[in-house]
Order: C-alpha cells, then structure tokens, then sequence
C-alpha cells in the first residue's frame, strides 16, 4: 500500500512538474510574442484560424495559428506573421488520432491585385528522401517548373497550377529573384494564390532577428509581385 | 560459381555508376546551357534599350556625337557577338560605353531631369542588376559542373565522353574592377 501511495505520489509530481514547466514556456513565448509584435507595429493574438486562401493555409485536416501578429508589414503591405500548426487526423470508426504534426512559421501578405495574374504559384522546400512532413499539394493540379539555378533546384521545388500564365511566372522568378531565393538563409518557401502571398519556413521560429527577416522577405517578395502587377495593367491589351 | 557472381555483381554496380555519373553531367551540362540562355535574355534586353537612350539623348545633347557614336558601335559588337568570351568582352565595351551617357547626364541638366530619360535610367538599372543575377546562376552552374567534371571518379566518365570544363562569365565595366580612391 505504501508503495503504491510512494508511486501516486510521484506520478502527481512529475505531472504537476510538466504542468509548471509547459506553463511557464506558454507565459514566455506569449510575452516574448507579445513584446515583438508591438514592436514592430503589429496587433497580437494568441491563437486564430485564418481562410484556407493558399494550399498550405489549408493543409492537413485540421489547423490552427498560434501568435498570431497581424498590420501593415514593411512596405506597406497588410498581413501578419505566426505560427501555423497544421495537424492529419485519421479516424477508425468512432476513434481519432493525430498521424501528423507540423509547426510551420508562415508570414502572410494581402496582394489583392495580383488575383487577375497568378492562380497558384508554389515554391516548395525539398522535402528530401525521408520527408519530414507529407505534401500537403498533393491534390491541387500542378505542373513542375524547371528553373535554371542548380543551386536553387537542390534547394526547392517550384510548381505552378495548370492554368498559371507561363511568361508571367517566368518574369515573377526572374534571375534576380532566383538569385536572391537560392542564398537567403532562411530557405523560406512561398504560395502566391487568390490574392494572396504566404512565405513560410518549416519550422518554428521564435527569435526576432529571423522573424524580421522573414517579415522583410515578405515584404521583398510582396514588392515584386506588385511590380510585375503594375508592369502587367501598363501593358496594352492584348 | 560464387567468384562469377561477385564479378558479375560488380559490373552491375559499376555500370549502374556509369549511367548514374553520364547522367549526372549531362544534367549539370544543361543547367549551364540554361543559364547561358537566361543571360542571353537579360542581355538582349539591355541591347533593346540602348537604342531608346541614345534617341532621348539625342533630343538634349545631339552634338555630343562622338559618345553616342561610341554606344552604338559597342551595342552593334554586343549584339553580333555569338562566342562567350567575345560576348564577355563585348558587354564590358557596352558598358563602358553606357557609363560615358551617364557622364554626359551630368553635364545636362535638362537631360538629366527629362522624364524618358530617367524611365530608361531605371528600366537600364533593373536590367543591369538582372544581368548581374543571371551571370552569378551562370557562374555558380559552371563551378558546380566543372567540379563534377574534374572529381574522382567522375573524371573518368567525363574525360571519355568529353566533357569540356566551361569558362566563366565575367562582364564588368571597366570603372567596377577599379580600387575606389579615398582621400581625406
């Protein structure tokens, strides 16, 4: 009996420890969140859903955005930056259960006039032999595009959906743009549908300096998207 | 029967690593074609351009024949240029050129402060930069696939199937390669 009580007693422990400690890292990333949105500028909440507007943004079977830090970005688009959990569940009768996990970082930015040109283009990471997370594309219709960087190519895959305007595409990853995504540290992927830009980086990240990175290749990305928009209603008809 | 089974193995494998490697080349030989086209493209762009600039420059500095004459002789050797060291050597001319229309904005206000002019000015500065991406893919495809062609034992396949290492693309004006003067 008393052995009993003895491993009671510390199962009550060690679940109080955890409790504590899970309650501490909470109240530390919910500070620290909290104090680099206002820093930036932006409105914090903990935890939102936000539209299935990109494929990602609508990956899994259930999903979530946790910090979620929401304004008017860098160069003056509006948008916001967190962390989009995005889990698989597979039912067998009545029971659930989660299959897969993700913990993405992703940054958002409203480009409304960009819904006319690009229908779906999708710069994916490379997922590697033993992919870490399955491909959450795997049912939208998309062709593979060829890029002629082989330093970007082993870094990432880019898609595009059936019917993307192929020169338009071809201007967007323009070399520059090739360039600049082939050698930025953070290897960040990116989805441009329905009006909107999602760059995303598959992992959490929960330091200012590469969330400000991150914000500022948004706002990079953002920038050349709205070019080659402006470039495209400049152009004569036809 | 077990020695006949090993070598036969083995020639699998090293045949497999045949095709593997050939394969591999052939793939890095073509992503050095491809950006050998994506620069072809950007520079093309700039040669469809000088033509325009040379026109507004024109309408403020006409007299200025000597420098405008000079553009479009290098833009002519730029466009006729087919061979990368001779394009390489071609461009540099052009830009060299071009940065002579920079020195004469300076000396024309009115030039400088004209709309068209300055529209072309950034449309060249875009361009410009776009070039300088391009030979850097360029660069970095021909660094990769030269390595391929010059590592044990890759060497092997690609000296018997020629694959000739490639040179790479350096196109800067002559004002680039110079070490800035500071002066206090």
């Amino acid at each position: 009996l008393l052995r009993e009580a003895l491993i009671a007693g510390l199962a009550i422990v060690v679940a109080g420890a955890v409790a504590a400690w899970r309650s501490a890292r909470n109240a530390k990333a919910l500070r620290f969140f909290w104090g680099f949105a206002a820093s930036v500028g932006l409105t914090y909440a903990n935890r939102i859903e936000l539209l299935p507007l990109t494929p990602l943004m609508g990956a899994g079977s259930r999903r979530h955005v946790e910090h979620w830090m929401y304004g008017r970005l860098p160069g003056g688009v509006d948008g916001g930056i967190g962390q989009l959990v995005w889990e698989q569940v597979d039912s067998v009768g009545a029971r659930r259960s989660v299959t897969e996990r993700n913990r993405f970082t992703i940054c958002v930015a409203d480009l409304d006039s960009s819904l006319p040109y690009f229908h779906g283009v999708y710069l994916h990471p490379r997922r590697g032999l033993f992919p870490p997370y399955s491909d959450w594309l795997g049912r939208t219709p998309v062709r593979t595009v060829e890029v002629e960087s082989a330093q970007f190519v082993e870094r990432y895959e880019l898609r595009a959906a059936t019917d993307q305007d192929e020169l338009l595409l071809r201007r967007l990853m323009s070399p520059s743009v090739v360039d600049w995504l082939a050698q930025h540290p953070l290897a960040p992927g990116f989805e441009l549908k329905a009006g909107t830009l999602c760059l995303f980086v598959p992992r959490p990240i929960d330091d200012a300096g590469n969330l400000t990175f991150l914000i500022d290749a948004a706002a990079h990305l953002a920038e050349r998207v709205r070019g080659e928009v402006t470039e495209q209603l400049a152009r004569p008809a036809g | 029967m077990t020695a006949t089974y090993v070598v036969l193995a083995g020639l699998a494998l090293l045949a497999l690593w045949s095709v593997l490697a050939y394969n591999g080349l052939v793939g890095s030989r073509n992503k050095v074609d491809e950006s050998w086209s994506g620069i072809e493209v950007q520079l093309k762009r700039r040669h469809d351009l000088v033509p325009n600039l040379v026109e507004t420059v024109k309408g403020y500095a006409a007299h200025e024949r000597e420098t405008l004459q000079s553009v479009t002789v290098a833009r002519l050797a730029a466009v006729e240029a087919e061979e990368p060291a001779a394009v390489e050597r071609a461009e540099a001319r052009l830009s060299g050129a071009l940065g002579g229309i920079n020195a004469l904005a300076e000396a024309y206000p009115q030039l400088r402060a004209s709309d068209s002019f300055q529209a072309l000015e950034a449309e060249l500065a875009g361009i410009e930069d776009e070039i300088q991406a391009a030979r850097r893919i360029y660069n970095s495809n021909v660094q990769r696939y030269n390595t391929r062609t010059q590592q044990f034992p890759t060497v092997l396949v690609a000296a018997m199937l020629s694959f000739a290492p490639r040179d790479f693309f350096e196109v800067e004006a002559p004002a680039e390669r110079a070490v800035p003067q500071v002066a206090f």
